[in-house]
């Protein structure tokens, strides 16, 4: 897995290319709070995201908690299928603002912003 | 030009008391799925893409549809939170909906097309964005040059034309007219399953009935159906798929939904049929048929279900084999483990129904409470309820019955209570958050895979594990 992170405004954009799984939701988690010094509001963009089991979903719920305890939040874009089909199952989608794409989910947040 | 199809959850929520496992869109009417209904109109009109939006579990739907090439269309689906608004669903699908027209179908409704007719005034050619509005329904038509990232759905003005209609589905007593209207006087306007040797009878694929089966047009009849000698069925009847009717039964003016079980010498008028309910669908009111021989669900996959069970208490005797000479030494000298044994009731089904069950609880952990807890034994007398079929050796997490805990239960698609656990699976601690979230992924994906992947290393973990680890687990039982 690789994550990448950037910043657009006072919102972190995190890019994970490659599985989320068991065996890297810790990284996830201890980079997240890194970039939680930077912003408090984030995109997780899943365009390239290729697999996520229960553990990965574990660890963006836990970001999403830290993220809303400074008043923040986690939006998703570029949901792909079988992502989706976790998120589905498990109603994370109740959680989440998930969006069709970065450019979307970037209006609503400067929305919640402004 | 494209379709973006969205029912709020509040439009859908009667069908949980009636049809509790059935996904809204999923709902057949005559035998077909709504959404099929609704993907027919749009191959029919020319519409190449279309998204179903989607705020409650779907998997179903999903490999039922799949990408929608089967019906010649390109189909999405897309996840939204149930409380959004639909300019808030319109913006976060804004990549499906920008750069073409767009029709929105707003609302659980039917929407009343007819096969053959591919004109509709409310798709005719116009140059302003416009809207039909019905009850709490709307269908939206948008022009591709206003179809920007964000747009007030109210402020779009009302279209009036008649000739294009749409009925809510929004009770049982909308559903059950919609059906005896469509199958009396509409059978013709729709593409119906089945195939039809006379008009107003439908007959699926595998049916089988004797001679001395009445039966009276119109009448649906679905894939896999068997009706049994001297049955009187029809007219205004729809039996749906995998459905068996025991002798000398008359049902008249009836919907019997998939997967059910009609006794013998019943006489069913004017009522709806799903798994074992018995629903009135003038009044609303329905029964829960208990006795098997009345009414009652056929169920799905039972030779694997019956097999993953077997095992389970294969695994469960060996265990209580291996563990019984163990277990009777630490019980033997419990007091100086500080161990003590108690009862508790706990749930076994999603219906609420309960047992007591055993539990051991450490009072001071010391060398042999703790081996008693690594070595797993405090799990010893459920191993007796897997055999009595109570409970599985792998499954959800038991329950303990508290409010809160039926609260939980009510939350979760299907209820398996199992000695060990998904988390238990998890090396690191999993938070409360996460439990849910495996318990979830369990009930969607239980296999006998994946049930011993996780006893062996839930084996492991735990006699690994460090010791506040497992009382930690142990405590989650005990305390809710």
């Amino acid at each position: 897995m690789t994550i990448e992170f950037k910043k657009d405004g006072k919102t972190g954009i995190i890019k994970i290319i490659g599985r989320l799984d068991a065996a890297n939701a810790r990284e996830l988690k201890e980079k997240f709070q890194s970039y939680l010094e930077e912003v408090i509001f984030f995109i997780m963009d899943f365009s390239e995201l290729e697999f996520i089991d229960s553990t990965g979903l574990g660890a963006i719920i836990s970001s999403l908690k830290h993220s809303s305890e400074l008043n923040g939040d986690v939006y998703i874009a570029n949901l792909q299928p079988k992502p989706r089909m976790v998120f589905n199952i498990t109603r994370a989608h109740k959680v989440f603002e998930v969006f069709d794409d970065v450019e979307a989910a970037l209006i609503a947040i400067k929305e919640i912003q402004n | 030009m494209k379709c973006l199809i969205y029912c709020l959850p509040e439009q859908t929520h009667w069908l949980k008391e009636y049809f509790s496992d059935v996904q809204p869109y999923f709902l057949r009417i005559l035998n077909k799925p709504l959404l099929e209904y609704y993907i027919d109109f749009c191959t029919l009109v020319g519409i190449s893409e279309t998204r179903v939006i989607i705020n409650h579990s779907n998997t179903d739907l999903e490999s039922y549809f799949g990408d929608g090439t089967q019906w010649g269309i390109n189909l999405s689906y897309g996840l939204v939170k149930p409380d959004d608004s639909l300019n808030k669903i319109f913006l976060k699908n804004s990549s499906f909906c920008k750069d073409s027209d767009l029709l929105i179908i707003f609302g659980y409704d039917f929407l009343h097309y007819q096969k053959d007719k591919k004109t509709y005034p409310f798709l005719a050619k116009i140059n302003s964005d416009r809207k039909i509005t019905k009850e709490d329904s709307a269908i939206y038509f948008l022009k591709k040059e206003t179809n920007k990232f964000k747009i007030d759905l109210d402020k779009i003005p009302e279209f009036n034309k008649p000739g294009f209609f749409f009925t809510p589905i929004n009770n049982i007593q909308a559903y059950y007219a919609l059906s005896i209207n469509l199958i009396r006087d509409h059978q013709s306007d729709f593409v119906l399953p089945g195939y039809s040797n006379e008009n107003g009878v439908f007959l699926g694929k595998n049916v089988v009935y004797p001679k001395s089966v009445e039966t009276e047009k119109p009448l649906m009849l679905g894939d896999n159906v068997q009706i049994k000698s001297g049955c009187k069925i029809g007219p205004d009847t729809i039996i749906g798929n995998n459905v068996i009717v025991d002798f000398s039964t008359t049902i008249v003016k009836s919907i019997i939904y998939d997967l059910c079980y009609i006794g013998s010498d019943l006489e069913i008028i004017d009522k709806i049929i799903h798994k074992r309910k018995v629903i009135d669908p003038f009044t609303g009111e329905f029964t829960q048929i208990v006795d098997d021989f009345l009414v009652s669900d056929i169920q799905k996959n039972i030779m694997m279900k019956s097999f993953r069970r077997f095992v389970h208490s294969v695994i469960a005797l060996f265990l209580m084999i291996i563990g019984a000479i163990p277990y009777l030494f630490f019980l033997g000298i419990r007091g100086l483990g500080h161990l003590r044994r108690s009862r508790r009731l706990c749930y076994l089904t999603l219906n609420g129904d309960s047992k007591k069950l055993y539990y051991w609880r450490v009072m001071t952990p010391n060398f042999l409470s703790t081996l008693f807890f690594r070595l797993s034994l405090n799990k010893y007398p459920l191993y007796k309820n897997v055999l009595k079929k109570d409970i599985f050796l792998v499954g959800n997490r038991i329950l303990p019955q508290s409010s809160g805990a039926l609260m939980h239960l009510n939350k979760l698609p299907s209820y398996q209570p199992g000695v060990f656990d998904y988390s238990a699976m998890v090396s690191s601690k999993p938070s409360e958050f996460e439990i849910d979230i495996n318990e979830l992924y369990y009930c969607n994906n239980y296999s006998l895979k994946l049930d011993l992947k996780i006893f062996f290393r839930a084996l492991f973990n735990r006699f690994f594990s460090v010791w506040s680890r497992i009382v930690e687990d142990e405590s989650r039982f005990i305390e809710e």
